[in-house]
């Protein structure tokens, strides 16, 4: 029997990923959260290259490992205390019970369906695909129609003069009265 | 093609919304809170990307590449933005705990 | 009418207003100069509008373009959204004798109170906001009475509400001692007293928001599409018969007379107008006089002309029930002109008499209107436009002269004026003027109006009853218009003005003002001659100028040949004398009279509290608050647990989503 490395890489990814997503959420103080989340960047970049998207996988790196990352060191830095973390209370319990919850619904919903919709199986997603670019050009005539024939533009254009009326009376408006 | 089912994948983008969302309501540290919506924004990026590969068969979409790349930069600006509010506020009200900052209510 | 004048005339206050806050940086002279020229500008067109009407067919000057024959409606599509809710909202301007007399009064008036505002608000810091608002009030109240359709009227009604509470609340950062002891300082007190006009109007146009859908979905079923225009809902009159099918017609027409009745003060919303003094006195004659409260009886006017036109210029059936909307405005104006005239009689203060003898007026015009819708009756319904204009001009002058008074007494309390006189002679004979014409004496405006409501409600037998009432709220408008006038001018001077007299601070109005007391002066005194012709206007007759002097001598001999005529005069002595024994000759002292008898004591707590309506009213929306407060304890401000609701709501959609 062939070793299956190809299964066994991305269970190990997805195992990996959550686990460090988990691992955010818990760890303190909170610099190691920081680590964390490098760890789960790194992961989330390597599943980008492994489903043939390199580029996403440099840009994850490069965005979240370096920009955001950086910023959050930066912050925590410049914030000084470490908080006392708080300990897991009832409150706690119950917020994880209703995002549990809520999530299993939610995949539920999205993997088997709803009894007014098939769920994500694959003949429901080649066949919403298909009809995307049908879809898109519809929307664009859709948006074009908005813009120019019902006077969508007009509205924008009016939004940006009514604010920025807005700001600039509000700046006149401001003047304090001069006190005794 | 993935030798995993595409489900899987989808699983895991809904669990990582799922983490960020127990982080947003229970935690305190804003800090915390900034990364936690930086997963979220993952979760769903991963999504887009599953779907990319499915469509492309064996590579992603390019419009999906680019539609995700837009959104991670996108993702860091809010980041930056959000750190700069956590910098404004710590230099306010001299804390990161945002139980304290009900200033929104009235 | 000059070339575009339509577009013009609430576009040039509308360009006033927007430039005024960024001249008002530079120059003071030229903010008030920009106001004033842009409020002149909107006169004229009113002006020239007038005279295309007294031609009956509308024209452009350069060029003598002909628009059309009166009444028409220039309109253009401004939201199309035909294919969305099956009408396209239409933008436009009615050409019609009553949207062009309310034009020229609300310019005219407008344009005084403006002249007036420059002396007025000679110290204001914050002249900018000031002329800002004032002239979007103006410019949202004549669009308002040239609209041709309920949308764009509603949307013009909410601006002139929006316009009224920032000018009611324009002192909102006083930090003078309040006069209510609920708040703090005065400023908290206005911005409280905006308010409460702004909710009580919201509140009551609710309702008419919800009429005017009803409206829309009548004439859906009953012509096809929806339609909202005034003259296509005049041309056929089938929609209300389909109310009446529906059988929602009593309810539709308290919904739809809730608004101007909100707007104009009426019971059961009278308690806002009052509390509307807080503002700066120029801006109380321009709510009062010209803009803010004439807006309801303008629609009531408005609707009466609807039905009228319907009948007579466009051959429907007069449609049975209609009635029950004229019936309802006209026992609540009668109602309210004794409710607000009773509390006039002991109010305190200078402009508070002034408000609810607003009130009071606004209850005539009401009373007028709904006697014409209820008879379908021509007379009525010209007394109670011309009673608009009458109370426009004399209100205005009342108003104009109280500010001259607390610009220089610097209190609002007549108890602490008195023996003004010699102080300030062209205030006093001004403001007698104004008394007078309140009063309806003879020959002033307000005696050809005010006699003839009362007459119309004489001649009918159903209306017997509003007639009484009106003669007695008759005699008491005389009686607390002397009563002010004796309080002010007249007596022993007060310990305040013998300190402002020793300081030599009393001096009558500065020039500025001075003009535009004289000039609303004469118009009131004038006015009454021109009042046939105004008719005549009225009824979209075109006037032969041939025999106008015979028909004004012929209306005037009329007016004073009229059998009531000894009974205007007995109204004008019963209010009269006992105000002169008081008030002016100082024979008795009002407190002790008061005190001495106790059917009088209990008549004047039950007064002087108001019905006890307020207190009630204040009653309730405790009790609102009350349970807001237990609810809005959800609202912790906590991140987390704004996130937590999140949560919930997507899972009861999901769980929705589930089981559908």
């Amino acid at each position: 029997m062939q070793i299956p490395f190809d299964l066994i890489i991305e269970l190990g990814l997805i195992i990996g990923i959550f686990t460090s997503a988990i691992y955010v959420a818990e760890a303190r103080p909170i610099s190691r959260a920081v680590g964390g989340f490098i760890l789960f960047s790194v992961l989330v970049a390597i599943l980008y290259l492994y489903l043939g998207a390199p580029y996403l996988a440099g840009s994850q790196i490069a965005i979240y490992t370096g920009a955001v990352t950086g910023l959050l060191l930066l912050a925590m830095s410049i914030t000084k205390p470490e908080l006392p973390e708080e300990k897991a209370d009832l409150k706690m319990l119950l917020g994880l019970l209703g995002v549990g919850v809520t999530a299993f619904i939610v995949a539920w919903v999205v993997l088997y369906g709803y009894p007014y919709s098939p769920g994500i199986t694959s003949d429901a997603i080649t066949s919403v695909l298909s009809r995307v670019s049908e879809v898109e050009k519809g929307l664009e005539i859709a948006l074009s129609n908005y813009l120019w024939n019902y006077r969508g533009i007009d509205i924008l254009i009016q939004g940006v003069l009514v604010i920025g009326i807005a700001a600039g009376l509000s700046h006149f408006f401001k003047r304090e009265v001069k006190k005794e | 093609m993935t030798s995993l089912p595409i489900q899987v994948y989808f699983a895991l983008s809904i669990s990582l919304l799922a983490v960020g969302f127990y982080i947003l309501s229970v935690k305190r540290n804003i800090l915390r809170i900034i990364l936690a919506i930086e997963l979220m924004i993952t979760g769903a990026n991963m999504a887009f990307v599953i779907l990319g590969y499915w469509i492309g068969n064996g590579v992603v979409d390019p419009l999906i590449r680019s539609i995700v790349i837009i959104s991670m930069g996108i993702a860091s600006i809010v980041a930056a933005l959000a750190i700069a509010f956590v910098i404004l506020i710590f230099n306010k009200f001299g804390t990161r705990d945002i139980r304290k900052l009900r200033k929104l209510r009235w | 009418m000059i070339i575009y004048g339509e577009i013009l005339i609430w576009l040039v206050p509308v360009i006033a207003a927007l430039l005024s806050p960024i001249i008002a940086h530079i120059s003071r002279k030229l903010t008030h100069a920009v106001s004033i020229t842009s409020m002149g500008i909107s006169m004229i067109i009113a002006f020239t509008m007038l005279v295309d009407l007294i031609r009956g067919k509308v024209s452009y000057y350069p060029g003598n373009e002909v628009l059309g024959v009166i009444p028409f409606s220039r309109t253009m599509t401004w939201i199309p959204l035909k294919h969305i809710i099956g009408v396209d909202i239409k933008f436009g301007v009615l050409f019609d004798p009553l949207s062009i007399f309310m034009a020229n009064v609300v310019a005219f008036v407008s344009f005084w109170i403006f002249i007036f505002s420059v002396g007025y608000m000679d110290k204001e810091p914050d002249i900018g906001r000031y002329w800002f608002l004032m002239n979007l009030f103006v410019s949202s109240m004549l669009l308002l009475v040239l609209s041709s359709n309920l949308l764009e009227m509603f949307i013009t009604w909410e601006m002139v509400g929006l316009c009224s509470w920032a000018l009611i609340s324009f002192w909102y950062k006083s930090r003078a001692p309040s006069p209510d002891p609920r708040f703090k300082t005065e400023g908290e007190y206005n911005a409280h007293c905006g308010l409460k006009a702004l909710l009580t109007t919201s509140f009551a146009d609710a309702f008419f928001l919800v009429a005017i859908a009803i409206v829309g979905y009548v004439t859906m079923l009953s012509m096809g599409e929806p339609t909202f225009d005034f003259i296509a809902l005049s041309e056929n009159l089938s929609w209300i018969n389909e109310l009446v099918r529906l059988g929602i017609l009593p309810i539709f027409s308290i919904m739809l007379l809730s608004g101007p009745l909100g707007k104009s003060a009426q019971f059961p919303y009278q308690e806002w107008l009052p509390e509307a003094m807080a503002g700066p006195t120029t801006v109380s004659a321009l709510i009062h006089a010209a803009t803010m409260v004439k807006a309801g009886a303008y629609f009531v006017g408005r609707f009466y002309v609807l039905i009228y036109e319907g009948v007579h210029l466009y051959n429907q059936t007069l449609p049975a029930g209609i009635d029950v909307f004229f019936l309802i405005a006209a026992y609540i104006g009668t109602f309210t002109a004794f409710l607000a005239g009773t509390q006039g009689m002991v109010a305190k203060e200078l402009k508070k008499i002034l408000a609810y003898s607003t009130i009071s007026q606004l209850g005539y015009i009401f009373a007028a209107f709904g006697i014409a819708g209820l008879l379908m009756y021509q007379e009525a319904f010209l007394a109670g436009s011309l009673h608009i204009l009458a109370h426009a001009v004399f209100k205005a002058l009342l108003f104009l002269c109280a500010g001259a008074i607390l610009h220089t007494v610097h209190t609002k309390y007549v108890y602490e004026m008195g023996g003004l006189k010699k102080y300030m002679p062209v205030t006093f004979y001004t403001m007698l003027i104004g008394a007078l014409s309140l009063s309806g004496v003879p020959p002033f405006a307000g005696f050809f109006s005010k006699d003839a409501i009362i007459h119309v409600a004489f001649q009918n037998p159903k209306t017997q009853v509003l007639f009484i009432v009106l003669v007695i709220t008759a005699i008491i408008t005389v009686f607390y218009s002397f009563r002010m006038i004796g309080l002010v001018f007249y007596g022993e001077e007060s310990d305040h003005i013998k300190k402002l007299a020793s300081e030599h601070e009393l001096h009558d109005a500065p020039l500025v003002m001075k003009v535009s007391l004289i000039a609303l002066a004469l118009v009131t005194i004038i006015a009454g001659i021109f009042f046939e012709p105004l008719q005549e206007i009225l009824e979209g007759r075109i006037i032969d100028s041939s025999d106008l002097a015979a028909s004004i001598g012929e209306y005037l001999y009329h007016t004073f040949i009229s059998p009531l005529l000894p009974l205007t005069i007995a109204v004008i002595l019963i209010g009269f004398l006992p105000a002169y024994y008081v008030f002016i000759a100082r024979k008795a002292d009002p407190a002790r009279i008061v005190e001495g008898n106790i059917i009088l004591r209990g008549i004047y707590r039950f007064l002087i509290n108001r019905w006890y309506f307020n207190a009630m009213y204040y009653k309730i929306i405790d009790g609102v608050r009350g349970f807001s407060n237990q609810l809005r304890k959800i609202q912790t401000g906590l991140a987390n647990v704004n996130i937590l609701y999140m949560l919930i709501a997507l899972l009861t959609a999901l769980i929705l989503l589930i089981l559908m």
